[in-house]
């Protein structure tokens, strides 16, 4: 697998503290990979050293299968990135701002200010100056600037801070369009658990510097949704059972051994009695429960995420 | 004399510098270019050339990236189809395996003598219905496919609707009655001439009506034909089960299932066929929908004048 960002054992310390320990992340070509952790958990300094930022205090990045050190001002230029506030000019407009923005770094087309004003919902032809933006309007175009050059990677800092709800689901609407329809691989940080679970495929989570699970949102659905696992010695019988003996239809059969029920209030005891007592061998039974909160919970030792 | 020498000796010397400079730009810029293509030809059409707007090599980079982005739209269609195949696939073998066995359950039942007697003939009907579901289930996809793969021949004439509509629900009746499912049906004694192809036609209205038996637990149905300015409009109400705000966006997309995670009966395709065959007809159709309170659907097919 080629991955488009890729860490080895990256760690930062500042002098004694441990900001992130031995990170290795995995990101593939275009997904949507969510960083989720609480405040101080790490997420913002990884994404410096991402950026080039801060220099890890040992471990690998690589960025398109280069390391990054050594290769910045190659590798750079190909990122959009958004990470704390982005310093414009006040006194200018947004059109303004971008456009030293746009003379400094280049971008891809004629049109690339307007292009990007638009994505994010701002008006091109406006007067309005930068210092009377709503702190929405800034982070929007903060956004725009992040896209202005039509990056094949965004390495997004908590994009939806300061944003209101229509606000967050254009974002939210930005981004997936961008990574389907694009072909774009987009690295976000957040520490709200379901802003993540609604945007990204493959969630992160990092918990005080450590990287504790890298899954696939549908791998975490998976563990996450209300079933019962039977794997027994014949699945056409079990399905049988399950609807004469119990009225149960909700069950999917993985294969010739596993099936697993949906939505049943059924004591796992009483069913694997009537399996047995119909001739079926059960040789395994469990109930898999919980949101993906309570996941998130457990296996950051009871603190939560968000 | 001696001066103009020196003069125009260091004039050269300049210029020559000067040139050497650009030449040394320009060859910079054409190896960055050059790099960046190369990427591009070996896959990455998400790479641009980056430029100010004011550099001399701007209106080329900007040409090559118009055409880069160009391709590389076409190309995410195509990845986009290939995606939805894939997923189709794997949630097709989900969806054909889970009734199957099942099926094969209630077979292996009978043949081993598990029932015997009435009991052994019901687990014969529950096969047989079943089987019958996945028939049903396997001429969905099958029109699903035919549809995607443009293979469908459409026969669009003019046809008049009114009675071709009222000859098909009148079909629905008995079932409509058999499920204690009230109903009202308002057709004008009117023609109404609407170019259509009969068979999506009836394909379209027949899967509105089967998916609000199967799915929406309505007890009652309304369905009203009537003229909207240049349009035959049809309205589909019933108040069941609706439908969740966040799943009405998405129900006209293939494979999307409002009861996720559990083995519902259904292929998720149903809408999908509907949507794609009232385009192929120039007509529009549209949901509105409260949880709780019932789904209305309403086509509009323009009239021939």
């Amino acid at each position: 697998m080629d991955y488009i960002i890729e860490t080895e054992n990256l760690t930062k310390k500042y002098g004694a503290v441990i900001s992130v320990a031995d990170l290795s992340l995995h990101v593939e070509k275009g997904k949507i990979y969510g960083l989720l952790g609480r405040n101080g958990a790490g997420k913002t300094t990884t994404m410096k050293m991402l950026l080039g930022l801060t220099r890890p205090t040992s471990g690998v990045i690589r960025i398109w299968g280069k390391a990054l050190w050594g290769n910045e001002k190659k590798l750079l230029p190909r990122i959009g990135s958004l990470i704390e506030a982005p310093g414009f000019y006040p006194n200018l407009t947004a059109a303004e701002n971008l456009h030293i923005f746009a003379t400094l770094r280049g971008v891809p087309g004629r049109h690339a200010i307007k292009d990007a004003l638009d994505l994010v919902s701002l008006p091109y032809k406006d007067q309005k100056l930068f210092s009377e933006y709503s702190l929405g309007m800034k982070q929007r175009l903060a956004i725009a600037l992040a896209i202005m050059h039509d990056p094949e990677l965004l390495i997004l800092d908590e994009p939806i801070n300061g944003l209101d709800p229509i606000g967050i689901a254009e974002v939210r609407l930005l981004l997936r369009r961008l990574c389907e329809k694009g072909g774009k691989t987009i690295f976000i940080s957040s520490h709200i658990l379901s802003e993540v679970s609604l945007l990204a495929d493959v969630i992160g989570i990092i918990d005080k510097g450590i990287l504790l699970e890298e899954e696939s949102l549908a791998q975490l659905e998976q563990k996450s949704s209300k079933y019962i696992h039977f794997t027994v010695s014949d699945t056409a019988q079990a399905a049988r059972i399950l609807e004469q003996s119990f009225q149960e239809k909700q069950f999917t059969i993985r294969d010739d051994h596993n099936i697993q029920l949906y939505h049943s209030a059924l004591p796992v005891t009483k069913i694997v009695s009537v399996f047995v007592e119909n001739g079926l061998e059960v040789s395994e039974a469990h109930t898999c429960e919980g949101s993906l909160e309570e996941h998130f919970k457990r296996i950051t030792g009871g603190e939560g995420i968000a | 004399m001696k001066f103009v020498v020196i003069i125009s000796v260091l004039a050269a010397i300049v210029s020559a510098l000067i040139s050497c400079f650009i030449v040394r730009r320009v060859k910079k810029r054409v190896s960055e270019m050059t790099e960046v293509l190369a990427d591009v030809k070996s896959g990455n059409g998400n790479r641009r050339i980056l430029s100010a707007a004011d550099e001399f090599a701007a209106p080329l980079a900007y040409e090559i990236n118009d055409m880069i982005v160009s391709y590389e739209n076409r190309l995410s269609a195509f990845r986009q189809t290939e995606e939805t195949n894939k997923r189709l696939m794997t949630s097709l073998s989900h969806d054909v395996r889970t009734p199957l066995t099942t099926l094969i359950g209630y077979l292996d039942a009978v043949h081993k003598e598990v029932v015997t007697g009435i009991d052994r003939d019901n687990y014969i009907e529950i096969a047989r219905c079943k089987a019958h579901d996945l028939k049903e289930y396997i001429d969905v996809l099958f029109d699903w496919f035919k549809l995607n793969s443009d293979e469908l021949s459409m026969e669009i004439k003019t046809v008049e609707a009114a009675e071709l509509t009222r000859n098909m629900l009148s079909d629905w009746i008995p079932i409509l009655e058999e499920r204690q499912i009230d109903y009202n049906i308002v057709i004008p004694e009117q023609p109404f001439k609407v170019n259509l192809d009969t068979d999506g036609y009836m394909r379209i209205v027949n899967n509105l009506i089967q998916n609000v038996v199967a799915h929406s637990r309505a007890d009652r149905i309304e369905i009203i034909l009537s003229r909207k300015n240049s349009n035959m409009e049809i309205i589909l109400t019933d108040n069941g089960v609706g439908i969740e705000k966040e799943d009405l966006k998405h129900i006209f997309e293939r494979l999307y299932k409002c009861d996720r995670g559990g083995a519902e009966k259904g292929s998720g395709l149903g809408l999908s066929i509907v949507y794609q065959l009232v385009e192929k007809m120039n007509g529009s159709i549209t949901v509105k929908s409260v949880r709780g309170n019932g789904t209305t659907f309403t086509l509009l097919f323009p009239l021939v004048s």
